[in-house]
C-alpha cells in the first residue's frame, strides 16, 4: 500500500481543464518532482493534495485514509507556497514558530526547534525581521524553515529554491534531500528547473496541459524520454526525422538522410523522431565520424563548449567537455560521430501514458 | 555615442541641482488656493466670531472676550452634550467595526458576480442623501414604524426609538457602515490569500487563522476606517437632528441651535471651535499611534 495515493485527480474551471486524470502512488519516503511548463497545473495538483482546491474528481489518499472530508488544516501537511505566504506581520521566528504554536509545542523545544529550522536554511541571523526587510531568496528560506519545523510526514514544495543563488541552491538541495532521507519525509516538489528535478528525485512527472506525459526515474526520463515534448523539455536535445526500413536480409534499418543505420528495434516501417543528445555527440577529424559538418557556431559555457554544426540532417547541437585544448574554430569542417546506443527514438504521435509505469513503485532506490 | 554622451549633459529644460523648483509648488497651488479660501477664511471668522462677547438684551457685543468659551466649557449641559457626542462616536465606531469588519471579509470571499454585486449593495447607501435615509429610519422607528410595531408584537419595549441613544446610534452605524467596509475591503486587497492557506495548512483552526493572519494584516483597515468613522460621528448633523431632535443633543446640533434658535452666535462659534480642537487632537493621537505601531510590519508594502 502506497502512503500517498493519487486516483483520477481532476480539476475544471468552467470549460477550462486544469488538471485532467492525475493518477499516481508514492511510497513513504518517496521524493517526486513534478516537471512542467508554466500553466500545466502543478500548483493546482498540489493545491489538491493539500486540501484548498476541491477536485473536480478523483480521490486522494494519504496513509491510508480517504482525504475528500478531511479539512486543509488536519491534513498536516507541510507547504511551501510559489508565493511563499509568510505572514508579513510577524516577525521570522514567529512565522516559523506558527506551526508549533498550533501544536502547543512551547518553551525550550520550541525555541530550539526555531533556532534549528533557521540554522538549517542559514537565515539564523535574521530571526527578528520582519519579510519585507528581507530578498526574494531570504524569504523563500523562512517558507522552507516554516514547512519543516513541523516535521510534516508529506512536504509540498512549490518552486521552493527557485530564487536562490546557484551555490545556496545547491547547498538547499542537498540539505532537503538529507533531511528527507533521514527523516523519510515524503517530498513532493514543483520545479522548472530540470537538473533539479533529475538531481534530487526519486521519481519525475513530466506535466503538459494538466496531464502526465511521463513518470519514470530521473535516468529513465532523461535517457528514454517518451516523446519529443519531453526530450525536449528535459535537457536539450537534437531531433531528426527518419524512417525504419526492414531491407531483404530482415535487419531493421533507420534512414537518416543519406545514413543507413542498423539498429536494433522492432521493425516498424514507420517514419520515428531519433533524439540525440548534444553530449553525446563528437566531433572527430574529417573521414572518421558518421556525417560530416561544418562548425557555425559556438558559445563557451566553462565546462564545456556548446557547438552549432551544419549537417546534411540539419543544424545540430554538439557539447564537447572542455578539457583546454583549443577547440575547433567557426568554419572549421569535421565530422560529427555517436554511438549508436546514442540514439533514441521516439513516437512520432504521442502514446497515452502506460499505466503500469505511473502506478508502480520506483524500482531503485 | 554621441546619444549616450549627450544623457549626462544638463538639457535645457532641466533645472540645476539646487535651484528651487517652482513645479510642484505650482502643481498644487490651485487646489491649496481653493482649500485655503473655502476652508481656512470661514475658519477664521469663525474664531474671530467666538471671541465676540453676547448679551440676550444687546446681542452681539464688538469685545474680544474668551466668555464664549468658558460658558462653553464650565456649563454642565455642555458637558453633557459632549459627553454624549463623543461616547455615540466610540460607541457607533466600536459597532461599525464588528459589523463592519466582517462584512467586508465575507464579501471579498464571494465568487466573481456576486463579489461586485454585494460590494454595490454595502456601498448603494452612500448614493442616497443621508437625510433621505435618516427620514427613512424615521419611518420604521415611528410610533407606528415597521420596527416599533415589530418590537411591540415580540414584547421587546411599547415605546418607539425615535429620540433614544439606540435609534439614534441604529440609524448612524447605518449611515456609516459602509466607510468601514470600504476602508477593511482595501486593507484585504492586499492580504495575500496564500498566508490563509499557509495558516490552515500550519493547522491553524478557520477562528485562529482569522484571528492572527487576517486581523492584524487588515487592523490598519479598520483603525483608520475607525478612524473616519468616529470623526464622521462626532460631527453629524443630519442624522442626531431628525432622530434626536432637541431631547438629545450632540455638538453638532447644539451649534446649529446656538446659531440660529438663541442667535448666541459666539457660543456657537466657541462650541464649534472647541468641537474641532477635540475631534482634531483625537484623530492626530489616534493616527500617531497607527502608524507607530504598523510602519514597519504592513507600511506601504
Ligand atoms: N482559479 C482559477 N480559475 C481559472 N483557471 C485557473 C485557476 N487557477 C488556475 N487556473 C488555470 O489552471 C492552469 C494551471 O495553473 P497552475 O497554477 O496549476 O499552473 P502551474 O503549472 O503551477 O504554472 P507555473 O509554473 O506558472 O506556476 C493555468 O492555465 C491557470 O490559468
Ligand atoms: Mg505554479
Amino acid at each position: 500500500m502506497s502512503y500517498l495515493s493519487l486516483a483520477g485527480l481532476s480539476k475544471r474551471y468552467g470549460d477550462f481543464t486544469a488538471v485532467e486524470d492525475f493518477t499516481l502512488d508514492i511510497e513513504q519516503g518517496e521524493f517526486v518532482s513534478l516537471l512542467g511548463p508554466s500553466g500545466c497545473g502543478k500548483t493546482t495538483t498540489l493545491s489538491m493534495i493539500a486540501g484548498f482546491t476541491t477536485p473536480t474528481s478523483g480521490r486522494i489518499e494519504m496513509a491510508g485514509t480517504e482525504l475528500s472530508r478531511v479539512p486543509a488544516n488536519k491534513r498536516g501537511i507541510g507547504i511551501v507556497f510559489q508565493s511563499y505566504a509568510l505572514f508579513p506581520h510577524m516577525t521570522v521566528s514567529e512565522n516559523v514558530r506558527f506551526g508549533l504554536d498550533m501544536r502547543r509545542i512551547k518553551g525550550t523545544e520550541c525555541t530550539q526547534r526555531v533556532a534549528d529550522a533557521l540554522e538549517l536554511v542559514r537565515m539564523g541571523g535574521f530571526a527578528k525581521r520582519y519579510p519585507r526587510e528581507l530578498s526574494g531568496g531570504q524569504r523563500q528560506r523562512v517558507a522552507l524553515a516554516r514547512a519543516l519545523v513541523i516535521r510534516p510526514p508529506l512536504l509540498l514544495l512549490d518552486e521552493p529554491l527557485s530564487n536562490l543563488d546557484a551555490k545556496l541552491r545547491e547547498e538547499m538541495q542537498s540539505e532537503l534531500r538529507q533531511i528527507q532521507q533521514r527523516v523519510g519525509t515524503t517530498t513532493i516538489m514543483v520545479t522548472h528547473d530540470q537538473s533539479e528535478a533529475l538531481s534530487m528525485s526519486d521519481r519525475v512527472v513530466v506535466m503538459r496541459d494538466g496531464r502526465m506525459v511521463q513518470v519514470a526515474d530521473p535516468l529513465q526520463t532523461y535517457e528514454s524520454p517518451i516523446d519529443a515534448f519531453v526530450s525536449g523539455f528535459v535537457g536539450k536535445t537534437n531531433l531528426l526525422e527518419g524512417r525504419l526500413v526492414a531491407d531483404q536480409a530482415g535487419r531493421t534499418m533507420l534512414h537518416l538522410g543519406e545514413l543507413r543505420l542498423e539498429i536494433d528495434a522492432a521493425s516498424r516501417a514507420a517514419p520515428v523522431s531519433v533524439s540525440l543528445r548534444p553530449e553525446k555527440l563528437r566531433l572527430v577529424p574529417i573521414g572518421q565520424g558518421r556525417l560530416s559538418a561544418r562548425v557555425v557556431g559556438r558559445q563557451f559555457a566553462g565546462a564545456a563548449w556548446h557547438y552549432r554544426v551544419e549537417t546534411g540532417l540539419g543544424e545540430l547541437m554538439v557539447n564537447a567537455p572542455n578539457l583546454g585544448a583549443p577547440s575547433h574554430a567557426n568554419g572549421e569542417r569535421v565530422d560529427v560521430d555517436w554511438p549508436l546506443a546514442a540514439m533514441h527514438l521516439l513516437d512520432t504521435e504521442p502514446r497515452p501514458l502506460d499505466p503500469a509505469n505511473a502506478a508502480g513503485a520506483p524500482d531503485h532506490g | 555615442m554621441a546619444e549616450v554622451s549627450s544623457l549626462h549633459k544638463p538639457t535645457a529644460n532641466r533645472a540645476p541641482r539646487l535651484r528651487w523648483d517652482a513645479r510642484p509648488w505650482l502643481l498644487c497651488g490651485p487646489g491649496a488656493v481653493f482649500f485655503l479660501v473655502m476652508l481656512g477664511v470661514p475658519l477664521v471668522m469663525t474664531v474671530v466670531l467666538s471671541l465676540y462677547g453676547f448679551s440676550y438684551t444687546e446681542g452681539l457685543i464688538e469685545t474680544r472676550t474668551l466668555a464664549s468659551y468658558r460658558e462653553a466649557l464650565v456649563d454642565p449641559y455642555f458637558h453633557e452634550i459632549f459627553l454624549r457626542t463623543y461616547a455615540l462616536g466610540v460607541g457607533v465606531t466600536l459597532i461599525c467595526v464588528v459589523l463592519g469588519a466582517p462584512e467586508a471579509y465575507v464579501i471579498s470571499k464571494l465568487r466573481p458576480p456576486w463579489r461586485t454585486i454585494c460590494l454595490l449593495a454595502a456601498l448603494g447607501p452612500l448614493l442616497v442623501s443621508v437625510i433621505v435615509r435618516t427620514l427613512g429610519w424615521v419611518l420604521l422607528l415611528g410610533n407606528h414604524g415597521l420596527v416599533t410595531e415589530a418590537l411591540r408584537f415580540v414584547g421587546l419595549t411599547d415605546r418607539s426609538l425615535m429620540y433614544t441613544h439606540t435609534g439614534m446610534v441604529i440609524a448612524l452605524v447605518h449611515v456609516f457602515v459602509p466607510f468601514m467596509v470600504i476602508s477593511v475591503w482595501a486593507a484585504l486587497k492586499k492580504v495575500d490569500p496564500a498566508t490563509e492557506q499557509a495558516a490552515l495548512s500550519l493547522g491553524a483552526s478557520k477562528f485562529t487563522m482569522l484571528r492572527r493572519v487576517v486581523l492584524p494584516q487588515v487592523l490598519p483597515g479598520i483603525l483608520s476606517g475607525s478612524l473616519i468613522v468616529f470623526a464622521l460621528t462626532a460631527s453629524a448633523f443630519a442624522t442626531p437632528a431628525i432622530i434626536g431632535e432637541r431631547r438629545l443633543k450632540v455638538a453638532a446640533t447644539a451649534i446649529y441651535d446656538e446659531y440660529l434658535s438663541t442667535s448666541n452666535w459666539p457660543l456657537g462659534a466657541a462650541l464649534a471651535m472647541i468641537l474641532l480642537v477635540l475631534n482634531a487632537l483625537v484623530i492626530f493621537a489616534y493616527n500617531r499611534l497607527v502608524e507607530r505601531r504598523y510602519r514597519k510590519t504592513l507600511g506601504e508594502a
